[in-house]
């Protein structure tokens, strides 16, 4: 990553990811100051407890920021500044989980303060017949180009080490180093790709209950919604295979790379591709904008059904679940939310979690 | 494309799943060849037990309206059951939907026209 300029990135990642913040600043009073979010609240909220817990609410949202910040400058200050775009991917996704707790946890805080008044029972829902499979929403071509460019910088890399592909193999003592650097970064780009790949599939497979009046315009909004999403990822997955084809390319042209004139050559070309990402993020979400201003999708929240507490075997105190039959990992108990066990996906998940942490670790100590 | 459950019907949900898909495919919004989600997503969807779905789709199935192949989904086969000849049944279900409307205190006119408003929907996407 050392062909990359780091501040200047940062920066500009530090100013997107306060800019995308907006969005979370704005949710809770989206649907006017009858509610916080989803939760109807009395009128005259925001004047008493509401405002306290609005205000709250928008001072933890930065928190991850500040956090992200400290650990940025560590990493620099210790001589870890090559390594801080990994640990940006991994803070901008628990950024995202953070956000949306927030604002759920938020909200339902909010629900004590409702209206007295009882709303009609909701008790129908309707089910979109439309398979949500992985294969449903990628483009072969999009595919095509990550697969082709990993296969092609692996390949390269392989030749460059071992000669592999009848080239002349490095000496060992040539390689010891350089090997262990080019291994930690494509082991990372490989563990992005994969945690991506991983993180689409949620999305794509995530419950979809539609409410029963509007239909169309949910169903609408939801296509929409994924497509963002699922642009996002594959737009990331694209830029993590080019990256790789890139350190292919500086490790089997070394001494051609790292002269004088392609150092600020590939620099700018960098900061170029990360200018067209930034451009394709704003030009997709500006897509979804204009839907949920159509739509406004949080308004349908309030039609939907409660969900029921699962039926099955609750452990550690309603913490975790254990039903084979039933097929959702996340469950309503007494308590809250549990972890339904039997959910073999789940698993998957959890080694990709712990896989990262391990990573994190090696990134630290090597 | 979707199916609309109610908590508070009467019918057991997977009953309920049966008679919403069977009136797409009648409507003819469900076409031979179709892939309907699988048992998982849909359970998933509604909260409910797999076995539920699973059931549903066994009496599609039975019907002759879909096929369920293990690990690929399932499929609409046919827009046609395969008990239609069993007229004696179909005209008891009839006569006691007929029923309901008659003791519900409905003229005669207006059965006429729920009737005929409920064939035409049905009928609307091609039915023979």
């Amino acid at each position: 990553m050392a062909d990359l300029p780091v501040i200047p990135i940062l920066l500009a990642l530090f100013a997107l990811r306060l800019f995308s913040l907006r969005r979370f600043w704005r949710l809770p009073l989206r649907q006017g100051e009858e509610w916080f979010f989803t939760a109807p609240v009395a009128p005259g909220f925001y004047r008493g407890a509401g405002l306290h817990l609005l205000r709250r609410y928008r001072l933890w949202l930065f928190a991850p920021l500040v956090t992200d910040a400290v650990v940025v400058v560590t990493m620099i200050s210790f001589g870890r500044a090559a390594y801080v775009f990994y640990e940006q991917f991994v803070s901008s996704v628990l950024n995202a989980l953070f956000c949306n707790f927030l604002l759920i946890g938020f909200a339902s805080r909010a629900k004590a303060f409702a209206a007295t008044e009882e709303a009609e029972p909701i008790s129908a829902v309707s089910i979109s017949l439309q398979t949500r499979r992985l294969g449903d929403y990628s483009k072969r071509i999009v595919e095509l180009i990550i697969g082709g460019l990993t296969v092609v910088a692996l390949a390269m890399l392989a030749d460059h080490f071992t000669g592999l592909v009848g080239g002349v193999p490095l000496r060992t003592d040539q390689t010891g180093a350089s090997l262990r650097g080019v291994a930690f970064d494509v082991v990372w780009l490989l563990y992005i790709q994969l945690g991506l790949l991983l993180l689409k599939g949620v999305f794509v497979h995530w419950r979809m209950k539609v409410p029963t009046s509007r239909t169309e315009d949910y169903l609408r909004w939801r296509r929409e919604w994924l497509a963002y999403h699922v642009g996002i990822f594959d737009g990331v997955r694209v830029l993590c295979a080019v990256k790789l084809l890139a350190l292919a390319l500086q490790e089997t042209f070394e001494p051609v790379w790292n002269n004088r004139v392609m150092t600020p050559v590939a620099g700018s070309v960098w900061v170029l591709i990360i200018l067209v990402w930034v451009g394709y993020c704003i030009r997709l979400r500006r897509r979804l904008a204009v839907v949920e201003r159509e739509i406004e999708p949080v308004r349908l929240a309030k039609v939907f059904p409660p969900a029921p507490v699962a039926a099955g075997t609750f452990l550690a105190g309603g913490l975790f679940y254990y039903n084979p039959d039933n097929p959702v990992l996340v469950v309503r108990s007494p308590l809250g939310i549990a972890f339904n066990l039997a959910h073999k996906r789940g698993y998957f998940y959890l080694a990709y979690l712990a896989g990262l942490i391990l990573l994190m670790g090696w990134m630290v100590t090597r | 494309m979707y199916i609309t459950i109610d908590t508070e019907d009467r019918r057991p949900i997977y009953q309920q799943v049966v008679d919403e898909i069977k009136a797409l495919i009648a409507k003819g919004e469900l076409r031979e060849g179709t892939t309907l989600p699988p048992v998982r997503q849909l359970a998933a969807d509604l909260g409910v037990n797999l076995n539920t779905i699973a059931t549903a789709y066994r009496e599609l199935q039975g019907d002759g309206l879909i096929t369920v192949k293990h690990g690929s989904g399932a499929v609409v086969t046919s827009r046609r059951t395969t008990n239609e000849n069993n007229q004696d049944g179909l005209r008891k279900s009839l006569r006691a939907a007929l029923t309901q409307l008659v003791l519900a205190g409905l003229p005669r006119a207006e059965i006429m026209g729920i009737v005929t408003d409920e064939l035409r929907s049905l009928m609307k996407g091609g039915a023979k």
